[in-house]
């Protein structure tokens, strides 16, 4: 078969995948726009509680080809799709689990993925345990990043909450401990730490970034699964509304497989190295208002001593505002800088500013539009097929519906 | 020196102090100052103490929390009431899972308590719950819509709890104070 007709067919496979989750989630939300709480037929066990949520987005950006496919001509492939279940079989137990698809530009490709699929006891409120596949907590997004309807905005800073890396941060194989302590007059302080494996996908944002940084004759073979170990602070002041975390996470070992064709014959580099991350979150709800800061650090140690270490940042501050049921306005700035050694490199920064306007149509309906202006282009990928041209500003739009049930 | 540290640890003292030549304590002359301080601090703490309460009771004013009779307490402290709607506590004392059932309020009576329960309001209460249950970690809460209605499903639920308007029929639940 010929490159092209394989093509054709991985793009007819895509479509019509993309046809069947949009249809089947859209007839669910349509069937039955109320969450179920059902009970298993012919048994007298607790109901199970059905959620979900399908968006569909569309991205146009002035100059180049950013997390959508082909986006400088408008790109609606921005597709999330979930639906979950949960119920309560003993006391102070649930189990809970999520089926999720998506697709943004060549992340995701519509492979439905077992989001999170635990088992949850609760020796009281200070202590309790959560096994199986989890949500990863981070920061104020981090476990819920694909939820659009559970915030203001389109995009996330995406420096921080990159849609194309979700594979990689959001869920772990493994288990944590959580619980709230109280601090008296000094609010409470929550915790969650966790240990457990990463399973990157080949389809996922990691691969895509590791397989634009390799040499033209570079291949990517493969992306092992890695230890990640962390936890995350929230200290919930005695000022209503008022909250900041802490959050951090060690990779020990994270390694990928790749292959560089030489004129000596095939090369395979070390590419073995320890990721580690730091984030650290103020948030403020005060009125119909919402304030929220994060900065972000996260750094790679290469084990070949030919690699030099590579240190990353991103802040961002935020403000939202409620006006009423139906509509609520938010905007933000946020800077990234992939090396901080090279904080003027515009290949390596990306500053955005961001305005967004989201309308709540119905309680099962949304709808979002949202501007961007970014400066640099630190966050772009493939860009062997996607250009820089000079580090002048660009513009971005994107539109997004969801509906939630 | 020593003898300093005795008496200001015998006085329990943290102010200032100075010695006669007998060694005993005797106020410095700023000290009278840092009493008015003290004193103006406490009446600043009494009042916003006052105005929180002046508060709390104007926006739970006109509500009552209900339970499901199956739930053992017949109070609870704000606080704990707080955890509940903030998600912290899942679980009554017997283990037994707290499904939060809402009223869908056009006339905003129960929303202004529910934020002053939650401390958020009641948009973002809505998508708080988003992000606990599309995260794994919880339940949504039920959203009932009438007031009559809202009573029926918490009588009916085990381990159920509401905010209703206070001229609700509460036949066959349970008030719970809130202390």
């Amino acid at each position: 078969m010929s490159p092209e007709s394989t093509n054709i067919k991985t793009m007819k496979n895509k479509t019509i995948k993309r046809l069947a989750v949009v249809l089947v989630l859209a007839a669910i939300a349509g069937a039955r726009l109320q969450a179920a709480g059902l009970k298993l037929i012919g048994t007298n066990g607790p109901p199970v509680d059905f959620h979900g949520f399908v968006s569909q987005g569309f991205l146009y950006s002035s100059d180049y080809n950013y997390l959508g496919d082909n986006s400088s001509k408008g790109s609606f492939q921005f597709t999330e799709a979930g639906l979950n279940a949960s119920f309560n079989p003993l006391p102070r137990t649930r189990i809970a689990a999520q089926a999720f698809t998506y697709d943004i530009g060549q992340a995701g490709k519509y492979d439905v993925v077992l989001d999170y699929a635990l088992a949850e006891y609760a020796f009281n409120d200070y202590f309790g345990i959560r096994a199986g596949r989890i949500r990863r907590p981070q920061g104020i997004y981090n476990d819920i990043q694909d939820v659009d309807v559970a915030r203001t905005f389109v995009l996330l800073p995406q420096g921080i909450y990159d849609a194309r890396w979700r594979d990689f941060y959001v869920s772990l194989d493994g288990g944590e401990f959580f619980g709230t302590i109280p601090l008296k007059f000094a609010g409470s302080l929550s915790y969650e730490f966790y240990g457990g494996m990463i399973n990157p996908s080949m389809d996922g944002g990691a691969a895509l970034e590791i397989s634009g940084s390799l040499p033209p004759s570079g291949h990517l073979d493969s992306i092992d699964s890695a230890d990640e170990f962390g936890g995350q602070l929230w200290w919930n002041t005695p000022v209503d509304g008022l909250r900041f975390g802490a959050a951090g996470g060690v990779v020990p070992v994270f390694n990928f497989d790749a292959t560089i064709q030489t004129p000596g014959g095939p090369f395979n580099p070390n590419n073995r190295n320890e990721a580690a991350f730091q984030q650290y979150s103020a948030e403020y709800l005060w009125k119909a208002w919402t304030f929220q800061s994060e900065i972000y650090l996260r750094d790679y140690f290469p084990e070949a001593a030919t690699m030099p270490d590579t240190h990353l940042l991103t802040w961002y501050g935020s403000a939202e505002y409620r006006f009423n049921k139906w509509f609520e306005a938010g905007a933000y700035y946020t800077e990234y800088y992939g090396d901080l050694t090279q904080p003027d490199n515009s290949l390596l920064y990306q500053k955005d500013a961001a305005l967004a306007l989201r309308f709540d149509a119905t309680e099962w309906w949304t709808f979002k539009i949202e501007g961007h202006y970014i400066r640099g282009t630190g966050l772009l990928q493939d860009n062997a097929n996607n250009p820089v041209q000079g580090d002048n500003g660009w513009w971005m739009l994107a539109v997004k519906t969801t509906f939630s049930f | 020196m020593k003898m300093r540290k005795i008496i200001d640890l015998e006085r329990g003292d943290t102010w200032p102090l100075s010695y006669d030549a007998t060694c005993r304590a005797v106020p410095k002359r700023g000290l009278v100052r840092a009493t008015q301080i003290r004193t103006a601090l406490k009446m600043i703490l009494a009042c916003a103490v006052l105005f929180v309460g002046v508060l709390q009771a104007s926006a739970l004013d006109g509500v009552v929390v209900i339970v499901n009779k199956s739930v053992a307490a017949d109070s609870i402290s704000a606080a704990a009431l707080k955890d509940i709607y903030t998600g912290n506590t899942k679980y009554w004392p017997d283990g037994r899972n707290v499904d939060i059932a809402l009223l869908d309020d056009e006339t905003g009576t129960t929303d202004a308590a529910l934020n002053e329960v939650s401390g958020m309001g009641a948009s973002y209460f809505r998508t708080f719950w988003q992000r606990m249950v599309f995260s794994g970690r919880g339940q949504q809460p039920d959203r009932i819509g009438d007031a009559a209605s809202l009573v029926a499903f918490v009588a009916s639920t085990k381990g159920a709890i509401a905010i209703v308007p206070a001229n609700a029929d509460l036949k066959g639940v349970k008030k719970l104070e809130v202390k």
